[in-house]
């Protein structure tokens, strides 16, 4: 499983910068309705949320690991917040919330850490376990809060945004000016010779795992915000599109910038092909050529790259 | 590495043993009990739809006086047929199955009349198959009341734009897909043009990111038919933020009548949905597995499919309260 | 032969205990065959307490269920022996069991089983290509070619399953062979192919030097793009004989068949006994997970257990299951740490020891 990709944030985010120009142009040409400012608006939100729980997976695949559980997370989040809204309060339902994601975080890195687990299939096993827990809590029924007012809050207007851009900062400042980043990059490269250094590489790791889950509820949160339903079958899938956006926006060593740009033209593209009422069909098509020409001209530079400097 | 090699080929032997001693200490499933077992497969507990589908079934069964027993099929096909194969194999005297996907249903009926088990199908579809009989609520003429029923709210709003839209259920959905092709049929009759058919995926969050992107490309669209009751009330909630209305200024109608539609039509967020009425599907399914039981032939809506059609029935708020109440 | 490098080990450590021998021989044990005990344990347990499980049909079923899966898990196997994995079986099984099945209804068995098994090899030899040539992580590149084969698939088939029910095909999915069901012997007849080349084939040998060490066997003189296509070529040929088996038992397939087979199948693997990191494996590990997979879902069924507490149940399995090593090997850590404290406390310090 490589982690470590040795090439140039730079590189990546040119690349990805690129694309994003000459989709937002063709769909600009293409839709008299691409670049209205409510349009944009809503591009901007949907990346938001993706964006959200791909910063945590961004800082999981810095420190070497994945976590396939965000999905499942967010939905539990979400049951557990939208339950608790009308009995404690909105403030305290969102803590609530967010503690419950951090917890499975927790467990996440504990399962990682303590048992030795290897991280995709500690994610895994807790990909169906959380799932069966929302289900169970909620006991399959849907909590509709059709009235609540304050809870949208977190779904209105700029605030996914301003969630998302704020977290961006958070994380990329703590990875690129902390010794907490700093060791979970050091983690990431090399666990052994990162250990050997005084590194504890068990707590940095439960930290992250930490992160992630509070992230992935975070980004639960603000989807049943749109929809103000808990129910436990939000979020399916949510985890290939954390780690698909990641991807595309280049190095995850370099924490935050790469993965808002990827989660951009994600949106991007699905919000173009519905103005165009372009088949589902092609969505999945577009990203996975996205992805895997976005790589490949990346590996393929590097390589070129390479060519010039080596004698 | 030798004694490797020779440990796996005694842990082989000693799997074949035990398969070989307990297919000669064959029991046979069912351990001679007076009371009949009657095996429902569901489609997906996670939906409200499926979950009062099971009751209604699990209900009738005890009040019949059977054993019940339920598996899951988690809405994946593979599941279906192995999960319903559990049931088979566990003497069940009659199955009632909602499938996830009516072309699998081949090696499940097959199975089933092997054995001689009358094979009683909920909604969905029956995938061409030998089943003896079918419950079926008319997707088709679902689709169509939400046409008439939008196209009867419309007329009173002589400026509307005569634009509507339609979202799917999710690509392999092709049962549920009539739905919306009978909408769309109907209403391009009405005289309206169909501006967007985008899909939902079946989810509530997607079903909200669709319809703000509809709104985007048609500001002036003037209703939305979507094909399940999630989707529906997402979208209702994505008109909600754009600081407009989902019954006054873009119509919602949903299909299945959960209960959080119910809620949003009361609450005036949604303007109807269809109501198909699962509970009842589950108790006449087990009805007529007495029937098959006992040997006799059940009543048809239409002979030559063995269908027996349950009505739709249009849910405006009127009839949104009243419900709510059951 | 070989220069010596020094690189990150991606072999776990050895626990640096006394006594190592036989530590690292329960580690070896559990590693080949824990799994495969564990199975049989369970079959003994369910057969005495579950009532309806120990009947030939149930059995047989059981059986049947688990080769679907357990094709494919075959191919991954090897792939995870060399230390890559890939996302794309999903798809790639979806478009080959659709093939087979339209395929089968026009020219029956023979051309289904070949197109499938070729459109399976085609997938790998893009994945192939793409992760030896250009250079894109397993990882990612496979992702990418799960989704764009998952579109590709909806749009050829416009989202419509196809179906055949001819006696020949399905019998492929559904037949017995001497009470035996016929794709656990496909299975079974993979699983013995697998083994023979992994041991007994220079590319196994490859696939093995590359899981251990990659910069190794490449100094070594492994032909590494050669081995990494063909690695990939062998996944997709199993997946597609394993989609073509599906197809047969279901009596058909469309596109969006069985979300998420890909994780099913690497979690067979891993719970199989077959590292992440690479480097060793266990097919015979890999059969019993498959087994054990059905066999759990099939008890659970029988045991009426509520399907939203059967996910967490399945959940809780693949962890314990994988825990077992990390346990064992913290309570040995413990024990020696504790056993070594005590005796050093009752030895007076030499002066080499410092």
């Amino acid at each position: 499983m490589n982690a470590n990709q040795p090439r140039s944030a730079r590189v990546a985010s040119s690349q990805v910068g690129l694309m994003l120009l000459i989709v937002c142009g063709a769909f600009t040409i293409l839709s008299r309705q691409f670049l209205t400012p409510g349009n944009l608006l809503n591009v901007c939100t949907s990346a938001s949320v993706v964006a959200i729980v791909g910063l945590g997976m961004t800082l999981a695949i810095a420190s070497g690991n994945f976590d396939l559980s965000v999905g499942s997370t967010a939905a539990f989040a979400g049951c557990v917040t939208m339950s608790l809204v009308q009995r404690i309060g909105v403030a305290p339902a969102i803590l609530a919330g967010l503690a419950t994601g951090a917890s499975v975080g927790l467990i996440n890195g504990l399962i990682v850490t303590e048992l030795g687990v290897p991280a995709f299939i500690a994610t895994l096993g807790m990909l169906t376990i959380v799932r069966g827990a929302a289900l169970i809590y909620t006991g399959g029924r849907d909590i509709y809060l059709y009235g609540q007012t304050q809870y949208k809050i977190l779904s209105s207007g700029f605030a996914p945004v301003l969630l998302a851009l704020a977290l961006a900062f958070v994380l990329w400042f703590v990875l690129q000016h902390t010794r907490f980043g700093r060791h979970i990059l050091a983690t990431g490269s090399n666990a052994a010779s990162a250990r050997r250094v005084g590194v504890r590489t068990s707590l940095v790791l439960l930290g992250v795992f930490s992160i992630v889950g509070a992230t992935a509820a975070l980004s639960g949160l603000v989807l049943s915000a749109q929809v103000l339903t808990g129910n436990g079958r939000l979020a399916t899938g949510l985890e290939l599109s954390a780690i698909a956006v990641v991807v595309l926006g280049g190095t995850p060593l370099t924490g935050g910038k790469a993965s808002i740009s990827g989660s951009v033209l994600v949106a991007v593209i699905n919000n173009g092909l519905n103005l165009l009422n372009i088949s589902i069909f092609y969505q999945n098509v577009t990203l996975g050529l996205l992805l895997l020409g976005a790589i490949a001209l990346e590996a393929l530079g590097h390589r070129r790259t390479k060519q010039l400097t080596t004698p | 590495m030798k004694n490797l090699t020779r440990t796996s080929k005694l842990l082989l032997s000693i799997f074949a043993l035990i398969f070989t001693a307990t297919c000669l200490t064959q029991n046979s499933a069912a351990q001679g009990s007076a009371k009949k077992k009657i095996g429902f497969s569901v489609y997906d507990m996670q939906y409200g739809f499926f979950q009062e589908m099971e009751k209604g079934t699990r209900e009738a069964a005890q009040a019949a006086g059977y054993d019940y027993v339920l598996v899951d099929q988690k809405s994946s096909e593979s599941t279906m047929v192995s999960a319903t194969q559990d049931l088979i194999n566990q003497g069940i005297s009659a199955l009632i199955i909602s499938p996830f996907k009516p072309d699998a249903l081949g090696p499940i009926v097959d199975a089933a009349k092997e054995k001689k088990i009358p094979v009683v199908i909920d909604d969905i579809g029956g995938g061409g198959t030998d089943y003896d009989v079918i419950v079926i609520s008319d997707n088709e003429k679902g689709g169509i009341l939400a046409a008439e029923y939008i196209d009867s709210v419309l007329k009173s709003r002589p400026n509307n734009s005569k634009k509507v839209a339609s979202i799917t259920c999710e690509p392999s959905a092709v049962y549920a897909a009539r739905r919306n092709a009978g909408f769309e049929k109907r209403i391009k009759e009405l005289g309206y043009q169909v501006v967007a058919t985008l899909s939902g995926n079946s989810k509530q969050e997607e079903g909200y990111r669709v319809a703000k992107d509809i709104l985007s490309a048609h500001p002036d669209v003037a209703a939305i038919f979507s094909c399940n009751d999630p989707m529906a009330v997402g979208a209702a909630q994505a008109i909600a933020d754009s600081g407009k209305s989902g019954v006054k200024d873009v119509l919602v109608v949903g299909f299945n009548a959960d209960e959080i539609a119910l809620q949003a039509i009361k609450a005036g967020q949604m303007g109807a949905t269809i109501q198909q009425v699962p509970r009842e599907m589950g108790k006449m399914t087990v009805d007529l597995a007495t029937k098959l039981m006992n040997g006799e032939k059940p009543q048809y809506s239409k002979a030559d499919k063995r269908e027996v059609y349950v009505p739709v029935n249009l849910i405006t708020a009127k009839e949104a309260e009243a419900l709510l109440k059951k | 032969m070989s220069i010596r490098q020094t690189d990150q080990p991606t072999i776990p450590d050895a626990p640096a205990t006394g006594n190592t021998i036989n530590q690292l021989d329960w580690d070896l044990l559990w590693e080949r065959f824990g799994i495969a005990v564990v199975t049989v344990v369970i079959w003994l347990i369910a057969g005495l307490t579950t009532p309806g499980f120990a009947n030939t049909d149930n059995l047989v079923s059981v059986l049947r269920q688990s080769a679907f899966v357990g094709v494919s898990a075959v191919g991954m196997t090897i792939a995870i022996i060399a230390g890559a994995f890939d996302l794309s079986v999903g798809s790639t099984q979806a478009l080959c069991a659709w093939a087979a099945v339209s395929v089968a209804k026009l020219a029956g068995v023979f051309p289904a089983f070949a197109v499938a098994v070729t459109l399976g090899g085609i997938v790998g030899l893009c994945n192939g290509f793409l992760v030896s040539l250009v250079r894109i992580p397993a990882f990612i590149a496979t992702l990418g070619t799960m989704f764009l084969v998952n579109g590709l698939t909806y749009i050829v088939t416009n989202g419509q399953t196809a179906r055949f029910s001819g006696k020949p095909f399905v019998w492929w999915g559904n037949g017995q062979v001497m009470g035996l069901p016929v794709p656990s012997l496909v299975f079974l007849g993979c699983a013995l192919v697998g083994v023979a080349i992994l041991h007994r084939t220079s590319f196994g040998r490859f696939v093995y030097a590359i899981g251990s060490n990659r910069e190794a066997a490449n100094v070594a003189g492994v032909p590494i793009v050669k081995t990494t296509i063909l690695i990939f070529v062998v996944v997709g040929l199993f997946t597609g004989l394993g989609a073509m088996l599906l197809g047969a038992r279901l009596y058909s397939a469309g596109p969006g068949l069985e979300p998420g087979f890909e994780l099913n199948v690497i979690a067979t693997v891993v719970l199989g006994g077959t590292r992440l990191a690479g480097g060793r494996g266990s097919m015979l590990g890999t059969v019993a997970a498959a087994i054990l997979f059905a066999t759990l879902a099939n008890v659970l069924n029988l045991n009426h257990v509520d399907a939203f507490v059967q996910r967490v149940v399945v959940g809780l399995v693949l962890l314990l299951a994988l825990s077992v090593e990390g346990v064992r090997r913290r309570l040995a850590e413990y024990w020696t740490k504790r056993a070594a404290r005590t005796s050093q406390a009752s030895q007076p310090v030499r002066e080499d020891q410092l």
